[in-house]
């Protein structure tokens, strides 16, 4: 493998070189290329996020961390799970440039996030709520991880880069590379990363066993252009992990894999009130299989095989339309069917096999529009007004899956939700330093193919069997944001508060008399709804730059959760604050960010399972330089992770497996 | 090359013509376990398989007279007799009724031991006045299918699984068989006690939720549902329950599938 990539680069530096000479304007095409955050609020945090996430060495997990209101819930050092505001699962949104996609793995091991890299993507657009950039009803919001596109008619022909990176804790290593053709009628792109890791060592030189990975992601996209407004686009993506360690449960994984196709049509007339309509087929499939064979015999009472298959076809067609200047109106039709299989074999020693299907073939089939307009009332005043509505039929797909659930619940377990979702977001500009901006909507989802037929379905924080039940309601809720923002002279600040105020909230109840499946486990939870729940929190970003090459900036964040019955609301990160001071000198960058996370007491372990965590307070250091040659530049990047070794965990790393200790990274990257 | 195609289409007429044979019953899955004539009559004895365990076996009957023609209206009664030299004792019994269906005289008989060197077991089929002994080799059921035991009544019951044609994961009908022993040939039927039944995986020791005790339903036999969370070792405890109080409340039977 080593010795292939580093052929490659061989064939490729020379040829980079020996490109002729352009203006470094497309220089700046290769940092919008590495530029993959941006928030769609357009608020302060999207200046930040672009800064911070232009290396595309860093992996998506670390990336998306970085975003504020962003938490990761942590099993290793591999496919970490996002929240937003301490929103996680079905209560988020995540899609592949619209693409609806789900994981296979029934102890949620592979969320979406992990099959792509950032080397596949143009940008990562995160959505606090309900708005008009999301694929789906939602009540938290999502992300969209948009495409990287190869460019027609760029200047140059071919264009790329190449990468490694190394880091002395796990002795993680990463090889990257990407190439582009661009010609008048016809561009391709392909980018494939490597990366493997072993055991990493946490604070305190302790060894995490079982925390190793490797992995794979290539990507391919091809644009094909039919006529002046009219574009065909193609892409691939193929992701496929192995013999990864996930420390905080009882199972590593054998192999995860994805494979993500899709065929689009554009049409983009510019000067036309209809400017552009885009229509997208897509297919993705999801191969996932644990495996407990490398754990020491005493963790494993019993060997077990647990695959998960997952698939997921749909469209989308999306048309933008301008009204006079003034309405910029969207609307968009998806459709998409998304199938789960999951099963568990367990092999007893001097037992027959036993054999269950823990996600007894379920199926859902949704349809929606989405409909919205935003209006510049006046030159101070824009709002951001919408509906989107979803239909969305759940079933079972096989007899055996029927079958398995027939010892559970009675009846037709065929389930159809209808949904819709409102929103009202309005920006008011006071004068040239202000602006305040609020938002309203009601929010709805329909519970999760896990939520409604999930058969013991073992879940690490709270040590409980989970059993779906098809008659959980949809969960909906009102959510409410405002927040004012301010810039003048050498401060920038920016501060929201927002709301999500629940009704029948999804949650797991204790079923007094079921007995466990899984050894150890404690119980048995069945999904299903409390009245209603509440979750509250504020944001505040301080930058202030005094001189022209020094940068300080606050992130400081805050959330809170509590249910009907006053139990604190599970996986909300406590008061986090990352400050941060940059310098930017005659082309190098050094910065210094200090992270605090305060403890987190406010946490129900009678009902939800969490136990309260520790504060912990880590200091990084970065530093970098970008080398230009010609055509090709030259980015070191050095980074210094937790500079004084802390032992620590943040409250939503599953077990309180502790995080990395000190660490070194290092990452070079050629452009050209 | 000719010469093994010929062959083999020689074999293949060979098995069609023997299949044909035995066409009436085996058509409906059933195996031809012995034959016997008398009294004017041919009388076949079938089976679902002719591997016969400790536990609930059915037995089927087809009866003919010699000058053609089924006889619907006999009386057919089976006897089991364990045979152990110094000793004999029977075991329970559901009499063969007609079956219009399939047009046999079906019923079944529930071994409670193995054939061994202990003793051997007889099948007696009686056809109105007509008698004949077939001999019948019991094989020991890999899992309890049928278990004696003696109640805190001082009865001696014979609990029996009636298994289904195919247990699944999921909701599958429980069928039981109670009899108690009058004496060492009378076996008859108990209706009316209160059977209780938990299953539990024995190697992983959890049980399953949404179980219906089964009920009486005459007849010796008991109705209910039993749910498996999966495949694999089943255990059935059961606690029997006599006009409130507890009889036996430590027995169990086995399901593998």
């Amino acid at each position: 493998m080593w010795f292939k990539i580093f052929i490659f680069l061989l064939l490729i530096l020379p040829g980079a070189l020996m490109l002729p000479a352009q203006e470094d304007s497309s220089f700046r095409n290769v940092v919008i290329l590495k530029e993959v955050v941006v928030q769609q609020d357009g608020q302060l945090n999207n200046s930040r996020e672009k800064k911070q996430g232009t290396d595309l060495q860093v992996s998506t997990d670390k990336l998306l961390e970085r975003i504020s209101g962003v938490s990761m819930i942590r099993r290793g050092n591999y496919a970490w799970e996002p929240t937003i505001r301490g929103l996680n699962a079905g209560q988020i949104n995540v899609t592949i440039s619209g693409m609806a996609i789900f994981g296979a793995c029934t102890d949620r091991m592979d969320p979406v996030s992990s099959y792509i890299e950032p080397n596949n993507l143009k940008t990562v657009s995160v959505n606090y709520g309900v708005n008009n950039q999301s694929f789906g009803s939602t009540i938290g919001g999502g992300f969209n991880f948009k495409l990287k596109q190869p460019r027609l008619n760029n200047d140059k022909t071919f264009s790329g880069l190449a990468g490694v990176g190394f880091e002395t804790n796990a002795y993680a290593l990463q090889t990257l590379a990407a190439l582009e053709y661009s010609g008048k009628r016809f561009a391709i792109r392909g980018n494939g990363i490597f990366r493997k890791a072993e055991n990493y060592l946490a604070g305190g030189r302790s060894e995490i066993a079982f925390s190793q990975f490797s992995k794979w992601n290539g990507g391919l996209s091809a644009i094909y252009r039919l006529s002046e407004n009219h574009t065909i686009h193609a892409d691939y993506i193929q992701d496929e992990g192995w013999n990864i360690g996930y420390p905080a449960l009882l199972m590593d994984v054998a192999f995860a894999k994805a494979k993500i196709a899709s065929v689009s049509h554009r049409y983009q007339p510019h000067h036309k009130s209809l400017h552009h309509w885009e229509t997208k087929w897509y297919f993705n499939t999801i191969n996932h299989a644990m495996d407990d064979t490398h754990r020491p015999k005493d963790q494993i009472p019993v060997h077990m095989d647990m695959p998960g298959t997952s698939r997921t076809m749909g469209f989308y067609s999306e048309l933008q339309w301008t009204h006079s200047g003034k309405h910029h109106v969207t609307a968009r039709l998806n459709g998409y069917q998304n199938r789960l299989h999951a099963e568990m074999t367990m092999y007893p020693e001097g037992a027959a096999p036993m054999f269950m299907l823990t996600m007894p073939d379920a199926q859902r089939s949704v349809i929606g529009l989405d409909v919205s307009d935003k209006v510049m009332l006046s030159e101070k005043i824009e709002l951001v007004a919408g509906l989107r509505t979803d239909f969305a039929g759940s079933s079972l797909y096989s007899e055996a899956g029927k079958q398995t659930l027939s010892g559970m619940h009675s009846g037709n377990l065929n389930r159809n939700t209808l949904l819709y979702n409102a929103y009202l977001n309005g920006k008011y500009r006071v004068n040239d330093a202000g602006l305040v901006f609020a938002g309203v909507a009601r929010a709805m989802r329909s519970a999760t193919l896990q939520e409604m037929y999930g058969f013991y379905l073992f879940n690490r924080t709270d040590g409980y069997d989970y059993i779906g039940n098809p008659a959980v309601k949809n969960e909906a809720s009102w959510n409410f944001s405002a927040g004012v923002q301010f810039g003048k002279n050498i401060i920038v600040a920016e501060g929201q508060i927002f709301a999500y105020l629940f009704n029948n909230y999804i949650a797991g109840m204790s079923m007094p008399g079921y007995s466990a499946m899984t050894y150890g486990a404690k119980g048995v939870k069945q999904y299903s709804n409390i009245s209603s729940a509440a979750l509250y929190g504020a944001e505040a970003t301080l930058q202030v730059k005094p001189i022209s090459f020094l940068t300080i900036r606050s992130s400081n964040t805050y959330s809170r959760g509590s249910d009907a019955n006053n139990n604190a609301l599970p996986l909300i990160a406590p008061f986090k604050s990352v400050n941060k001071v940059g310098v930017q000198w005659k082309g190098f960058h050094f910065s210094t960010d200090a992270e605090y996370a305060a403890r987190q007491e406010h946490v129900s372990t009678a009902f939800y399972g969490e136990l309260p965590s520790r504060s912990y307070f880590i200091v990084n250091l970065a530093a970098g330089k970008s080398v230009s040659l010609k055509e090709t530049t030259l980015d070191v990047n050095i980074m210094l992770v937790n500079i004084f070794d802390r032992y620590y965990y943040s409250h939503m790393d599953i077990l309180k497996t502790p995080r990395q200790g000190r660490n070194l990274v290092v990452h070079l990257t050629v452009n050209f | 090359m000719n010469r093994i195609f010929s062959c083999a289409f020689l074999c293949a007429l060979i098995f069609a013509g023997c299949k044909k044979e035995n066409a009436k019953p085996a058509e409906a899955g059933k195996v031809r376990i012995a034959q016997t004539t008398g009294n004017n009559m041919t009388i076949t004895l079938w089976a679902d398989n002719d591997a016969f365990i400790t536990g609930y076996n059915k037995f089927y009957v087809s009866v003919n007279a010699n000058e053609g023609g089924e006889i619907k209206n006999a009386k057919v009664r089976f006897t089991p007799v364990m045979d152990m030299g110094t000793m004999k004792h029977s075991s329970p019994v559901e009499q063969p009724a007609y079956n219009t269906l399939n047009k046999l005289y079906e019923g079944a008989v529930i071994f409670t031991m193995p054939t061994s060197e202990m003793g051997s077991w007889q099948l007696k089929v009686a056809v109105n006045d007509f008698e004949e002994i077939f001999p019948v080799t019991i094989g020991n059921s890999v899992k309890k299918q049928v278990v004696t035991f003696k109640g805190n009544d001082d009865i001696k019951y014979v609990l029996c699984l009636v298994p289904p044609v195919k247990w699944q994961v999921g909701l599958n009908d429980l069928q039981l068989l109670l009899h108690r022993q009058a004496s060492a040939n009378e076996f008859p039927p108990v209706d009316g006690l209160v059977i209780e039944c938990t299953p539990e995986m024995p190697s992983m020791g959890h049980g399953s939720p949404n179980n219906i005790n089964p009920v009486s339903t005459g007849n010796g036999h008991y109705t209910g549902k039993v749910n498996f969370t999966m495949t694999g070792e089943w255990r059935l405890h059961f606690a029997i329950k006599k006009e409130g109080s507890v009889i036996k409340d430590d027995t169990f039977l086995d399901v593998l599938f």
